[in-house]
């Protein structure tokens, strides 16, 4: 009964919510609209774990970037708090905007450079035709996607056709794979066969 | 109470979808099939993953284990289920070997999983030094560098001799699978992210890549019913395979499947 009831539940509501979807879309929007007020509740479950996590690591191991975890936790909370009875206004937003962001920001555009630092540790320890072609494929397309007049006229078609006929082309079609095994895993678990609620 | 016609082809494809795996599940329970589905799939990536263990053990040092930030309550919920899986398997393994993992997740509604899947492994070895602090949760999906960050801090490595990273993870793949480069630790990386992808690929010879990570179940534990869910897919594959190839010589020819259809008078 322990395990039955889980499953009974899971699937019960599972089914429920796939058949309001097509006929009582509202039903479906309850069901949803429970999952994300539980999935609220263990979010500040989670946060209260990684506290926990990090003030061992400080007290234990005497780990500064845990006590700066700790610090950084704790002074944005009190930020939270200030804002919520107006001695502050929105100093979470403003956090977020000023330290999170722009490191957020940074790190997207020195993506390319750190794949292209990784493609090349990678050709040097196993020289295969595919690490090679990788490293080929992002160097031209670093090299022609430079704002110079005289690339845009050479590569600059090269490129959109690259990019729409081969990259678009090995992009769905990874995507289709995701897409058909995402289905067949929710229906599994629709169905119970897949029951990763019950260990 | 009337379907509209997109609610008609979707209620369509559900049903299809649900018979066709019954049919297949019934033949994999009674026997009568061969693994051939599972083998589709290139094995490197999960060999090494199974290695880990191992290697983990060899060094003294113990695994982590982060799995993605992708939310049981959203779209990439099967991603998690599959990391989940693998990450139940990896856990048995070095629970029963005497180094439990670390675990680190990247949303809420995966750290309950997670927790389960630990502290049932240690009810099972009748271990008593189980703590919910065992698995992190480390940042919420919205702040993808905050999640890859606080992993990284996590990752000691006099501590950790295997680090792997297998669910929804995006271009922060970048920065912990650097940080694990550069900390000499052994990897695996697995997403479905196809930014997180191209990553996966620069940093480790046999990354999971896309539907390969989604097949953690049916190559780890071959069980039946997984095996079937394989099958399927292959068979759906080859469906979507056949109507993009008629569309194509259709659009050749000047015509489409609907006009098609109209002329036939289905």
């Amino acid at each position: 009964m322990q395990k039955r009831l889980p499953a009974l539940l899971a699937i019960t509501i599972g089914l429920l919510t796939v058949v309001s979807r097509l006929f009582v879309p509202a039903l479906g929007g309850i069901f949803l609209q429970w999952g994300s007020v539980i999935a609220a509740v263990v979010l500040i479950v989670g946060l209260l774990g990684l506290l926990a996590v990090h003030l061992r690591r400080v007290t234990q191991q005497r780990n500064p970037l845990s006590l700066v975890v700790v610090v950084s936790f704790l002074t944005v909370f009190l930020f939270g708090l200030t804002d919520l009875f107006g001695a502050t206004n929105d100093w979470v937003g403003q956090t977020y905007t000023l330290i999170l962001r722009p490191l957020e920001i940074a790190f997207a555009a020195l993506l390319a450079f750190i794949l292209l630092a990784a493609g090349l540790r990678l050709v040097r320890a196993q020289r295969t035709i595919w690490s090679l072609l990788f490293i080929l494929s992002a160097l031209f397309v670093l090299i022609a996607s430079l704002p110079l007049p005289i690339i845009r006229t050479t590569v600059g078609n090269l490129l959109t056709l690259y990019n729409e006929i081969v990259i678009m082309a090995g992009m769905r079609g990874i995507l289709l794979g995701i897409t058909l095994a995402t289905m067949v895993i929710a229906v599994r678990i629709l169905l119970g066969s897949d029951q990763p609620y019950n260990k | 109470m009337s379907l509209t016609p997109d609610s008609f082809l979707l209620a369509a494809i559900i049903a299809f979808v649900v018979v066709s795996y019954f049919l297949l599940r019934r033949r994999a329970l009674a026997g009568n099939e061969t693994n051939t589905a599972v083998q589709a799939f290139p094995r490197p990536g999960f060999t090494q993953l199974q290695e880990q263990v191992g290697l983990a053990v060899e060094s003294g040092r113990r695994l982590h284990l982060s799995l993605g930030r992708g939310g049981l309550e959203r779209a990439h919920a099967p991603t998690s289920v599959a990391a989940q899986h693998a990450a139940d398997t990896l856990i048995e393994a070095s629970v029963r070997s005497g180094t439990p993992p670390d675990l680190s997740v990247g949303d809420a509604t995966l750290l309950p999983p997670a927790q389960d899947a630990l502290q049932t492994n240690y009810e099972a070895r009748r271990r008593l030094d189980y703590e919910p602090e065992q698995v992190a949760f480390v940042a919420p999906h919205t702040a993808p560098i905050a999640y890859a960050t606080g992993t990284a801090v996590l990752i000691d490595p006099t501590e950790i001799g295997s680090a792997i990273v297998l669910g929804r993870v995006g271009r922060e793949m970048a920065y912990l699978a650097e940080n694990n480069a550069r900390q000499d630790i052994t990897q695996v990386l697995g997403t479905d992210d196809p930014e997180g992808m191209a990553v996966a690929v620069a940093y480790t010879p046999s990354p999971l890549l896309g539907e390969e990570l989604l097949a953690a179940e049916a190559t780890l534990k071959e069980s039946p019913d997984a095996l079937a869910g394989l099958q399927l897919q292959n068979i759906l594959r080859w469906v979507i395979v056949l109507l993009l190839l008629t569309t194509a010589v259709l659009t050749l020819l000047g015509l489409d499947l609907a006009t098609l259809l109209r002329l036939t008078g289905t």
